[in-house]
């Protein structure tokens, strides 16, 4: 999945790129929307995230897995 | 700014717009607005103001109408290329990146499922990869900037169904 995104991303952020410049560089489609970069950080983030969460937690299950939390003074 | 009525081209009319005209610019537009799966120099641009506009309005040839100035023209020809260019650039993006994480979003489902501790879980069932990417508003931009170039050209449909 994480190749998936890499691979995903890269001619997506491209696009976007170009798109908002061609905006930007045009005198009367100032106003048409910008594609946000951010927006698509959090896309290919949920991705990230979404694909490898349940691991973790299946793992602690199985291995019973208790974590403690150490407050260093 | 000068209006014209866009018929299709007469087969008595030979001769196609010169290239750089008003006519052949309208022609363009035309066809993009309406979608139209000819060539725009299979049409032809009259002048609103003249009789064959008049003639062409009562024998109900008219496909729409389209204002334009030199300004509005020029528009066309430098920004309107390069913005449909990187629409359609960022589409063939987006479903290639479609293509690409519904695929592999199918082998981590199947890598759940044929293990022993995870088969559990399907992957697929919480993550929508074309709801994610619908969620950036890349599906409006097509439609949005032929809302702009409606309105930037008073495009105006007056007969579609026989085109």
């Amino acid at each position: 999945m994480d190749d998936a995104v890499s691979e995903a991303s890269g001619g997506i952020y491209q696009a976007m790129i170009e798109y908002n410049n061609a905006i930007q560089n045009s005198n009367k489609f100032v106003e048409l929307t910008e594609l946000s970069i951010k927006a698509l950080d959090r896309t290919f983030e949920f991705f990230e995230v979404e694909s490898s969460y349940e691991v973790p937690t299946m793992v602690e299950k199985i291995f019973s897995v208790e974590i403690f939390d150490h407050h260093h003074a | 700014m000068t209006k014209y009525l866009v018929v299709c081209r007469p087969s008595d009319q030979a001769a196609a717009h010169a290239d750089d005209t008003a006519e052949e610019a309208v022609c363009n537009i035309a066809r993009t607005l309406m979608n139209l799966p000819m060539r725009a120099d299979q049409l032809m641009a009259i002048p609103a103001d003249t009789d064959l506009a008049t003639m062409s309005l009562l024998k109900d040839d008219v496909m729409c109408s389209v204002d334009v100035t030199e300004k509005s023209i020029e528009t066309w020809r430098n920004d309107v290329t390069n913005i449909q260019d990187a629409i359609n650039a960022f589409q063939s993006a987006k479903d290639h990146a479609e293509n690409v994480l519904d695929r592999a979003l199918a082998d981590l489902d199947d890598a759940y499922e044929n293990s022993t501790g995870f088969n559990g879980y399907t992957p697929s069932n919480d993550i929508s990869v074309y709801g994610a990417l619908s969620e950036m508003g890349a599906d409006d931009l097509e439609y949005a900037f032929q809302r702009a170039l409606m309105e930037m050209y008073k495009f105006h449909v007056i007969q579609r169904e026989r085109f």
